[in-house]
């Protein structure tokens, strides 16, 4: 008996019970460390989405041809969006796999098995383990927890869990900065209130500081300050409760000038309605306490069991369910001065003083509905002035007016349109399809990285917004993994670009679209 | 041979026709799903949010289904070998063998036996397409449902 083998297979035989585990590699070369040209959602802290850091332009574009394409898994809406570093791709999978993949091969350099799907991007930062310093990818799942991780090999160096409620999910990225992770808490309670037998609501949305060395909770600010109370019954024994929801779906903007940490909520789950649901936040990042608090759509109480007539749990008086699905813009404006960025579902973008978030511009895009409206983010180019605003406009509790699905691209200053781009309706009688831009959308110093629920993805010059490359995903890949993967949709967190590369998720079937399991990877041919 | 026996035994005794085993088992599956509704009301068992974590809901609506079958069906099953669907319909469940009414354990799982496949993970909500086959097994010639043939059952006229 070899007792030397005895910790390193208990170890491993512990890990498994536990559902976390790295699994072999297929490639053999090691993750390069310390140069990203992404470093989480937003790209960087003010959720601008923009890269610098490429060189496709408009001259070349059209040169960008698919390097390689590899399955997510049998997933069909992969949530993650990828993190690229000089040499590796980090994304996770609703199958609870975290690879790291060689850039130009998508050969698996190492892989991350928990319990639970990954629902955020990848973000990058460090961790003080002893005396040294270890690079760290961190990121949320679908069970409520946050894991770090070393980006050399995917071990494990902290999970916690930052639930306060059984059904709150993490989906929005966590931010690092300083040593400290911001993680943003939402809730599934929205689509647990179909059942009439469910007391409905009393999660309430949060934003936690967590200690990014050893995940241990330092604040958490609740988006509803008070708990829920019961409010009424139903069916007699059924106890209703509010108020609740405002749940934070996307990655919070950090302002490192100010101190502070901006976020959008969302609506209210039950009655009575808070002021603090569909609103931007501004807290100081120090303490969490709240420096301003503004609300866009007031009364905005909804659950998906609004969807059946006469259900119980739907409030009363039913809201319009107008999020703020994309996360605030922090923009320098040519002056030198800073304007905060918001657009919410309804269609609507906000400028606003970052100071005081008192309202600076307002500017109606689409006629929204419960899908946007702007949904995932939008992006700006700094040296243009422009903000670019994706408008998806699916007829889903759509308000009123024709749908105007397609690219704007605005004066960041004044609010005032540029240009527009519909996005071309391929999809005829597709089942499924869809012409919305729903997803994230990335802007370089001359092109917009932008992909549609029709599953094309296209790349617009910045100035004028003509389309100058297009990518139809939407059909069957043959994979470096040898798992079969089938394009779709393309929404959520949608493209990133790095380098000589675009990298996009096709598929996501989570509100009706088409789904799939293809992350594919397109790089500058000569 | 045992089979075959089993068939003329079945034409002395007068097998229940299709339609009336049809209705019986409608008339069961609305008695136990109100009773279960009144159930999961008065327990409380769906109104928290634990409930709905994982594969919660299934287990605990099986689980409500299994206990309401037997509160509905339990006395008629012990007395007479009858669930009220086929009290009312007039017909009950006698052993092959025997021709007697087949011990309580026997005739509950043989009713609600399939309701604990929700409880193994790999099937889940599978069950349904088994309980659908079980029940389309009445149309062979031995017009016995799956359950009958697991457990030795039959289903006669008063």
């Amino acid at each position: 008996l070899n007792l030397n083998l005895f910790p390193p297979v208990l170890v491993l035989f512990c890990s498994f019970l536990s559902g976390n585990f790295t699994l072999a590699a297929d490639c053999d070369s090691a993750v390069t460390q310390g140069n990203y040209p992404t470093r989480g959602w937003g790209l960087n802290l003010r959720n601008t989405r923009y890269q610098s850091e490429t060189s496709i332009n408009r001259s070349n574009v059209e040169g960008l041809e698919l390097l390689w394409s590899f399955a997510l898994d049998e997933g069909v809406s992969p949530h993650s969006y990828p993190l690229v570093s000089t040499d590796t791709v980090f994304v996770g999978t609703e199958e609870g796999n975290l690879y790291a993949l060689d850039k130009d091969s998508a050969c698996v350099r190492w892989s991350f098995k928990i319990d639970s799907a990954i629902r955020t991007a990848i973000t990058l930062g460090s961790v003080q383990v002893g005396d040294k310093n270890k690079e760290a990818l961190f990121f949320g799942t679908f069970s409520g927890e946050v894991y770090a991780l070393e980006t050399a090999g995917g071990e494990l160096l902290w999970r916690t869990d930052v639930k306060d409620h059984p059904l709150s999910v993490v989906t929005g990225t966590p931010v690092f900065h300083q040593s400290k992770l911001y993680v943003p808490l939402s809730s599934m309670e929205v689509a647990v209130a179909i059942s009439p037998f469910y007391g409905c609501c009393t999660f309430r949305g949060s934003l936690v500081s967590l200690d990014a060395n050893t995940g241990t909770q330092k604040w958490r600010r609740h988006v509803v300050t008070e708990p829920a109370k019961v409010t009424g019954t139903h069916y007699i024994f059924i106890e209703e409760w509010g108020p609740s929801g405002a749940p934070i779906w996307s990655t919070p903007t950090i302002d490192i000038t100010r101190g502070v940490i901006y976020f959008g909520t969302g609506e209210n789950y039950s009655a009575p309605a808070s002021k603090t649901s569909d609103a931007i936040f501004a807290l100081n990042i120090e303490d969490g306490s709240v420096r301003w608090v503004e609300q866009f759509t007031e009364q905005d109480t909804f659950n998906i069991a609004c969807s059946i007539p006469g259900h119980p749990n739907c409030p009363s008086e039913v809201g319009p369910d107008l999020d703020f699905g994309a996360p605030p813009i922090i923009a320098v404006l040519d002056s030198g001065k800073d304007i905060l960025i918001a657009g919410q579902k309804s269609g609507e973008v906000y400028g606003l003083n970052p100071d005081t978030g008192k309202l600076i511009w307002q500017k109606t895009l689409g006629r929204g509905g419960y899908l946007g409206g702007v949904h995932w983010g939008m992006a700006v180019n700094e040296n243009l002035g422009l903000l670019y605003v994706p408008i998806s406009d699916v007829p889903a509790g759509a308000g009123e007016g024709e749908p105007s699905p397609g690219i704007n691209a605005l004066n960041m200053k004044t609010g005032e349109l540029r240009w527009f781009t519909p996005n071309p309706d391929r999809c005829q009688d597709r089942l499924l399809c869809r012409t919305g831009m729903s997803a994230a959308i990335v802007a370089t110093s001359e092109l917009l990285f932008a992909g549609g629920l029709d599953g094309w993805l296209h790349a617009y010059d910045a100035e004028t917004g003509e389309i100058l490359w297009t990518y139809n995903t939407w059909k069957d890949f043959e994979t470096t993994n040898k798992v079969p993967a089938h394009g779709g949709a393309i929404d959520v967190h949608g493209p990133v670009v790095a380098g000589d590369m675009v990298f996009v998720q096709s598929g996501y079937a989570t509100f009706g679209q088409q789904g799939g399991n293809a992350l594919l990877a397109f790089r500058l041919q000569p | 041979l045992s089979e075959i026996t089993a068939m003329s035994e079945i034409t002395e005794i007068t097998l229940a026709s299709r339609r009336r085993r049809f209705f019986a088992i409608c008339i069961d599956i609305v008695l136990t799903a109100i009773t279960s509704i009144v159930l999961l009301l008065v327990s409380g068992l769906l109104e928290g949010p634990a409930a709905y974590i994982g594969a919660q809901v299934l287990y605990r609506v099986g689980m409500v289904a299994i206990f309401a079958y037997l509160i509905v069906n339990g006395y008629l099953l012990v007395a007479q070998g009858q669930s009220i669907g086929k009290f009312l319909t007039k017909i009950r469940i006698i052993s092959i063998d025997s021709r007697e009414a087949l011990p309580l354990w026997h005739l509950y799982l043989r009713s609600v036996g399939i309701v604990f496949l929700l409880f193994v993970p790999p099937l889940g909500l599978l069950f349904i397409g088994i309980f659908v086959v079980d029940h389309l097994l009445i149309f062979g010639k031995l017009r016995r449902c799956g359950h009958d043939l697991l457990f030795g059952s039959r289903v006669v006229n008063n």
